[in-house]
Parts: structure tokens; C-alpha cells; sequence
């Protein structure tokens, strides 16, 4: 089966959205023993309102999921082995070190669930359906199809190819990444006569880079879409240098699907039949952003491993007064980066990484980091920032945002990358708790 | 068995550091020991104790700090070689097992007709260097890894100019018969190098004795600090081998340019230019005389006693497959590598799983063995390898956590 077998199914809206969504959640804590191990209840038909009833369920953290089996996924009544041995199932790792788990992934209800949801945009859904020629893609994050941690040897074109699929990286670490490698990337981009790019912002942002130091363009006849990560201005920019065609957003996870499309409107609209998202708004005040809120995801149509009420760990501002296409949930304006890389100023305000991103944007910084590690302090690094006024600069446009926190500037030739060779603008190391940071979790 | 484990391990336990952590609330309980060792306190203060009373470059200073220094980097060659049963100017300091090989490598000055004989199950520390250096002639293994010494007198031909093994392997944990190899080289005029990184920290080891030419290990493997290792040799091939690094420290003399060229320092020293790992070193020799006090026969017996109980506790496991299973104690080490049915889970899965869910820290993947596990038909493998101071509590946690993996 291959995601053009899904074309047909378009998102629609779903009118029955709340009551399937009620269904799913009695489903996975009625037969999913990892549920039935926490003790939750499922909601009784008399719950209320679809929040009522859900803000009356704990929360699902990734910290509970790590500690789990693939076997405490399955519904009762289904074989385990049989169904984990076919195949059809497969067990892959999400997030690194202290945030890794384990998430059971059906690969045919993957594609279903995001050919449909990535419908949600016209561009995407005319280029499904052959507007651009034969719908082929290249994705371009962590990679899927590369090497263990003891290495195997590098997967040829062939090996990569999974149906109209091309995985460009084998490497998960682009610091590593050489020039041959980079050009190969490029060379395939062109071969596989690529219509959608899907890609890590950070990842595409080293491969574009080398494509404009090289005199070379991206190539992908319909769209760019950035996923997974926070997209920052500077990635936007040096995209733009390679690539002049349509650059969308789309909001996915692993674990629980791919959830929000940016659409023709510019915003980012629910997918509709595969989850639902409660946006949990922020009870302190967010600098820099509106109507903040924490993402918090059900799945509704995910038999193994159904997910319910899990906190996906990113911030979004909603796009306030604006209508769901699809489903009840509002559409969200922008991605705000992780709950974890928010800084926490001393009167509890927390200050997104996309609203940093957007207050040092107007200085053309080529990278920049903040930490916190201190409740009253933040360092700032920023490459190039070798003069006073330069600082002052930097100053000027963070202060607005972090209040009374200090913020130690200093200048710095590069910024330090993280173990998968990801940079994040902005780095907190200390503990926010979400009951009181934002409405209908319960302690 | 139960008694012959547990007596040692809480005897020495207190004296890890590493042993008191835990992983997301439950005691850590460590069992990759084949990758690296925890370090005990006596080696943990002698590195500090260096950085706190005695930083100073070694073999140079004239001072008080240099002089204590140079004394305290002295000894520690002195323990080690004292532990293979060799004398310190045989002892090359170098980064660890992996550029001992080389360093052979290199000195042997092998051309490309040059055969060298290793087990196709080596590490590849001693695999790459024979595709790189002279021409390897890799050993047949069993289905499960083990090699068959057997072939070794057919695969020695006139071209045959080191037969190269592993003293225990890091995936089956198998002891190799080491004096039958050396009996069978020698009688071909052949030398025998012998990788000794899994085999320090386990078994008593005397070069004279097991007859070899070469012996490399790693500190880091035997409780001391990583980054530093050893060659050891015989004077009379240490005096012939050409440099492979130059500069200073391992210089006699260096004349000027119209004058004449420059005298090398006499073995060890001329093997060392720069300056060495000063804290590794002396934490090296700490390491060693931790064992000693322990003492290598009290570990051998815990470690067979060991095995046993791992090895028999793994196999009654349904869905579990362990390598080389049927080899007795006395021809292992206390190390099980093995595979766990569990569908959908690669190994590498199943190691997170034991960390995340138990506690318990293992080793998984191919072990620097692709040709071994190609040749075994295995994607990967996990690796439990326990030493002195695991106790038959944290082998049940094991257990445990496979069976529940593998339920």
C-alpha cells in the first residue's frame, strides 16, 4: 500500500468529532492495559461537554509512556506477537535521551491518517492528485531508514525508497553530514523528480545552506513542508535563497499523527478523523505571543497504542476567532517551540523560543542561543555580537519579552548543537509544572 | 553459586560511586561491564588526587610537583606491567587496546602479501587493522561466533606473518585457547598478538607463561580511566620497531640540522612523544592495585560462578537465544550475549526497554562485530556482562525484565 492508495480519502469535516472522540477515549481505557494499569476511569455517557469530560481525566506524559512495553498497547483479545511478527506493526524509538520512549507505529494507519490530514491544504491535496506529475516525496528528518547505534553501513538510493517515498538522510547528525553527502542529497532531490519535500527545519536549513554556498537549488516541483520542529527566521531566510516555490507548515508527531496543516487561509487547520486536540491555554502571561497554549493530544482512530490526553510538550498561539475547518478545534497560527524551551521568568510568565526567534529576527543574528539555568538570569549568546551596540541591540529586544530576568549577553563565533546536531535557540533547566502554567490539567 | 557471587559483590560494592545512582527511581544496575568498567574510589581519588596535589608535566619538571608526579606516572607502569607478569620497559603507553593493534600494525611493517590469522568474530579493532596493514585471513567461526581453532594450523601459510586473536571474545565471551594458538604459531616461526581488553579485569594473565609476542588492553576495561592503554612486547622487537610518532619526550638528542640528525630515548620512552595521559596513567596503575588487593583468583571464581548463573537464567527463558550457551565456565567469561524474540523490537529496542523499565544497563547492536553477526545471520544482539561486584539480585532484575520483554 503506498500514500497515493489514500489520495482519495480527503479531509472532511467531521461532524461527530466530540462523540467519536468520547468513544476513543472509553475504548483505549476500557481495553488498553496500560490504561487499565494506571487505574484511569473512562468517562461515563453522562460526562458533560467533550472538556468537561476530558479535563477529568490525569494526563499522559512521555515519562509514563517510556516505562511501558509495546505489548501494554495492544487492545485486549489481539495477539501481541502475532500482530508485532506480520510485520504490519513495528516498534521505533522517539526523541533522544532523557525524552526518548518507545512508540508502537502501524505504518498503514500512518499513511492513512496523513495522506488525509495533509488534504487539509489544496496546494498538498492538488499535488497528490498528479497536479505536478506522479506524486513522489523526499523526507528529510531523523532518519528511519539509517544506521544503529553501532553503525551498519550507509542504505543505497534503493534502500530508502519506500513506495513514492525517498528518505534523504541515513544520518540523523547533520554536523556530520560531508559535502558528497549533502550533494547526493541534492542530486536525489532532482532524480526522484521529487513534487513534496518534507522536512525537518533545522536539517533543511544545513542542506539549503550548502546548496546556496554551492550555486545549487532545491529541488521539488510542488511544495516545501517544514515539520517537526520550531521554524525559525533564519530558516525561512536561507530557504528562501534555494527554494521559490510554496513552503507550508505542517505540525506532526510520531506518536500521535499529524495534526494541523497550514491551508490556503495561512493558518494551520485540525486534521480531521485521527485525533483530537485539546490547546490547554496558559494561565500566566506569555510575552510575545497571544493566546498561548499547550498542545495535548487524543487519538481517535489508533487501535494500538491509542494515546489519550497526551502532552505532546509544544506551545502554540490559537488562532483566536477563527473557525476549525474540519473539527471543533480552533486552528493554531504558529508553532512556538517546546514547553521545555520556554524561558520562565520570576513572575511566572513564560516566554516562548518562537517569540525570542521573533524578537531577535529584525538583527539578522546568524545564530543566537539562550539558556536558563538560574530563575533570575538568562545567558544569551550570539554569533557575531562583538560590540557594544550590537549588544545593546540584543538588549533592546529581548527586554520587553523577559522582564526582570538578567540576561548575560555575550558574543560568540558559533552555537553549541545538542547531541542530534539540532541547535535550540532557547534551552530551560528549570521544571515547569503544568498544573499551574495552564488550565484543565489536573494535579 | 548464590554465595560464591554475592559474598564478593558486597564486599567491593561500596566501592563504586556509580553503583548508588538510579534511573528513573529504581537502583541502577550495571551490566556492561564489556564496554567499560565503573571506576572505584581508589582510582577516582588517585585522579583527583593528581589534578589537587600533583598537576605537573612528567619526565620534564625538576621541580618538587614534577618530580611527585613523574614518581606517581613511574609507579603506575611499574603495577601494570607487574600485573601481566612483564617488566615496565616492555610496556608502551598508548591510548588503549585499539592503537596497540596498530602500533603492531605498523611495526610489523606488513606488506600487502603479508597474511595475518584472526578469528572472523574479532572486534573490529582487531579486524580493520588487518584489512588496512598486510592481507587478513579471517578464521572460520561456528554458527554462534565461536571460531574454530581447529582450522589454525590450515590457514598458516608461508606468507603467515602474525596470527592475531582475542583473548576473551566481547560477544561470546569465550576464553580463547591461547597456549594451543601460541604451540601452533611458534612451530611456524609465526608471532601471536593477543587483545587482552576483555580478558585484564577477569583473568590472571603472564605473558611468559602463555608464551605470546605481544599483549595489547585498555585501562578502561579494568576499572581505570579511558584514554589510556598498553603494548607489551619483547624488548627485542621493541627495539627494532620503527617510530610511528615522533616529537618530544622520546628524544635523546636532536642535533641541528648541519650537525647530524637526532638519538631517539631508549623503550618504552621513544614510543611516547608528547606528554602522555599523566591522570589516565596513574589511574591506570590505582585500577590495577585495586584488583590486586582484590585478587584475580577471588574474581575468577566469582565470575565463573557468574556465569553460570547468568547464562542458565537467560536460557530457561522461552524466546531467548543465547550465543555459545553450551560453552562450559571454564572455557567463558561472565558474559552472555543474546537475542530476545520480541517482534517488532529490534535489540537495540529491547536494551532501552531493560534501561527504562528495570534499571539495567546493557549493551546492544553489533559490538564493533559486523562480520561476526553477518556471518550468524543476527540484526543485532543485546549484551549483558556482569563483573565482581554484580550481585545474583541484580541477575534476577535481568532476568526479569527479558522475560517480561520476551513474554
Amino acid at each position: 500500500m503506498s500514500p497515493l492508495d489514500d489520495v482519495r480519502t480527503r479531509a472532511t469535516r467531521d461532524e461527530d468529532h466530540a462523540g467519536r472522540t468520547l468513544r476513543a477515549v472509553r475504548s483505549a481505557l476500557t481495553h488498553v492495559p496500560f490504561y487499565a494499569k494506571l487505574g484511569w476511569k473512562a468517562p461515563e455517557e453522562s460526562a458533560g461537554s467533550l472538556d468537561e469530560a476530558l479535563r477529568a481525566i490525569p494526563v499522559l506524559t512521555r515519562e509514563k509512556m517510556r516505562a511501558s512495553l509495546p505489548k501494554a498497547w495492544m487492545p485486549e483479545g489481539r495477539d501481541v506477537k502475532a500482530e508485532l511478527a506480520s510485520g504490519r506493526l513495528s516498534v521505533v524509538e522517539i526523541g533522544a535521551s532523557d525524552t526518548r520512549a518507545r512508540v508502537v507505529l502501524d505504518a498503514a494507519w500512518w499513511r492513512a491518517q496523513e495522506a488525509r490530514a495533509l488534504t487539509v491544504s489544496p496546494r498538498i491535496a492538488a499535488a497528490l492528485e498528479g497536479a505536478y506529475g506522479a506524486y513522489k516525496e523526499a523526507v528529510l528528518w531523523v532518519p528511519e531508514r539509517g544506521t544503529g547505534s553501532c553503525g551498519a553501513g550507509d542504505p543505497v538510493y534503493a534502500d530508502r525508497l519506500e513506495g513514492p517515498r525517498l528518505h534523504l538522510n541515513s544520518r540523523q547528525d547533520p554536523t556530520f553530514w560531508t559535502d558528497v553527502v549533502m550533494d547526493r542529497m541534492l542530486d536525489e532531490l532532482a532524480q526522484h523528480e521529487t513534487v513534496g519535500l518534507f522536512a525537518d527545519p533545522f536539517y533543511l536549513d544545513v542542506l539549503a545552506r550548502h546548496a546556496s554556498e554551492t550555486g545549487r537549488k532545491l529541488h521539488a516541483k510542488g511544495f516545501v513542508a517544514l515539520t517537526r520542529a520550531l521554524t525559525t527566521a533564519r530558516h525561512r531566510q536561507d530557504l528562501a535563497h534555494v527554494y521559490e516555490g510554496p513552503r507550508l507548515q505542517v505540525y506532526a508527531a510520531r506518536e500521535a499523527g499529524t495534526l494541523f496543516v497550514e491551508a490556503d487561509d495561512g493558518l494551520m487547520h485540525h486534521a480531521p478523523f485521527a485525533t483530537h486536540v485539546e490547546l490547554l491555554p496558559a494561565k500566566v502571561a506569555t510575552p510575545g505571543a497571544e493566546d498561548v497554549a499547550l498542545v495535548v493530544v487524543t487519538t481517535l482512530d489508533r487501535e494500538v497504542q491509542p494515546l489519550v490526553r497526551y502532552v505532546l510538550g509544544d506551545l502554540v498561539q490559537v488562532a483566536r476567532g477563527a473557525e476549525g475547518r474540519f473539527t471543533t478545534v480552533s486552528p493554531i497560527r504558529s508553532v512556538e517551540g517546546r514547553l521545555e524551551d520556554a524561558l520562565l521568568r520570576p513572575d511566572g510568565a513564560l516566554v516562548t523560543a518562537a517569540a525570542v526567534d521573533r524578537a531577535l529576527a529584525p538583527l539578522g543574528a546568524s545564530g543566537y542561543q539562550l539558556t536558563q539555568r538560574s530563575a533570575d538570569a538568562v545567558e544569551v549568546e550570539v554569533v557575531g555580537a562583538s560590540d557594544d551596540a550590537a549588544v545593546a541591540a540584543v538588549r533592546g529586544a529581548l527586554a520587553p519579552l523577559t522582564g526582570a530576568l538578567r540576561l548575560d549577553i555575550r558574543s560568540t563565533t558559533s552555537i553549541s548543537v545538542e547531541p542530534n546536531g539540532k541547535v535550540r535557540t532557547c534551552r530551560r533547566s528549570l521544571p515547569v509544572a503544568l498544573t499551574s502554567a495552564f488550565e484543565g490539567i489536573t494535579p | 553459586m548464590k554465595e560464591t557471587i554475592d559474598s564478593l559483590a558486597k564486599k567491593v560494592r561500596s566501592d563504586f560511586p556509580l553503583l548508588r545512582r538510579e534511573i528513573s527511581g529504581r537502583p541502577l544496575v550495571f551490566l556492561d561491564n564489556a564496554s567499560t568498567t565503573p571506576k572505584p574510589r581508589s582510582v577516582i581519588d588517585a585522579v583527583v588526587g593528581v589534578y589537587e596535589n600533583a598537576t605537573a608535566n612528567v619526565h620534564r619538571g625538576v621541580h618538587a610537583i614534577g618530580e611527585e608526579a613523574t614518581r606517581l606516572f613511574d609507579d603506575a607502569r611499574r603495577e601494570v606491567a607487574g600485573l601481566i607478569g612483564a617488566q615496565p620497559s616492555e610496556i608502551v603507553l598508548v591510548r588503549g587496546t585499539t592503537e596497540a593493534i596498530n602500533f603492531v600494525a605498523n611495526g610489523l611493517e606488513l606488506g600487502p602479501e603479508d597474511e595475518v590469522v584472526f578469528p572472523a568474530s574479532e572486534h573490529h579493532a582487531n579486524w580493520i587493522p588487518w584489512r588496512v596493514h598486510g592481507k587478513p585471513v579471517p578464521m572460520p567461526i561456528d554458527e554462534d561466533g565461536v571460531p574454530q581453532w581447529d582450522s589454525l594450523e590450515k590457514l598458516i601459510t608461508k606468507k603467515t606473518r602474525l596470527v592475531s586473536i582475542g583473548h576473551v571474545s566481547n560477544v561470546t565471551g569465550a576464553i580463547a585457547p591461547v597456549e594451543e594458538v601460541v604451540k601452533i604459531a611458534h612451530a611456524h616461526g609465526v608471532p601471536v598478538l593477543l587483545d587482552a581488553a576483555q580478558s585484564l579485569s577477569h583473568l590472571p594473565i603472564d605473558v611468559q607463561k602463555l608464551g605470546i609476542d605481544f599483549l595489547a588492553s585498555s585501562s578502561h576495561k579494568a576499572f581505570g580511566p579511558s584514554g589510556v592503554g598498553i603494548l607489551w612486547s619483547k624488548k627485542e622487537f621493541l627495539a627494532k620497531c620503527p617510530l610511528y610518532q615522533v616529537g618530544g619526550g622520546m628524544i635523546s638528542l636532536n642535533q641541528d640540522i648541519d650537525v647530524g640528525g637526532f638519538v631517539p630515548r631508549d623503550a618504552p620512552f621513544k614510543f611516547e612523544a608528547g606528554t602522555p595521559a599523566i591522570e589516565a596513567t596513574i589511574g591506570f596503575g590505582a585500577a590495577v592495585r585495586y584488583m590486586r588487593q582484590i585478587g584475580l583468583d577471588h574474581i575468577r571464581e566469582h565470575d565463573m560462578a557468574m556465569s553460570r548463573y547468568l547464562i542458565e537464567g537467560l536460557a530457561e527463558i522461552p524466546g531467548v537465544r543465547v550465543l555459545a550457551r553450551k560453552l562450559p565456565v571454564e572455557k567463558r567469561i561472565a558474559l552472555a550475549t543474546f537475542v530476545v524474540d520480541a517482534p517488532a523490537m529490534t535489540q537495540e529496542s529491547v536494551a532501552r526497554a531493560l534501561s527504562d523499565m528495570f534499571g539495567v544497563c546493557v549493551s546492544a547492536g553489533f559490538h564493533c562485530t559486523h562480520v561476526l553477526h553477518a556471518r550468524t545471520k543476527l540484526a543485532g544482539t543485546v549484551r549483558a556482562s556482569p563483573h565482581m561486584f554484580n550481585t545474583t539480585e541484580e541477575i534476577d532484575a535481568l532476568l526479569e525484565g527479558v522475560r517480561e520483554i520476551a513474554g
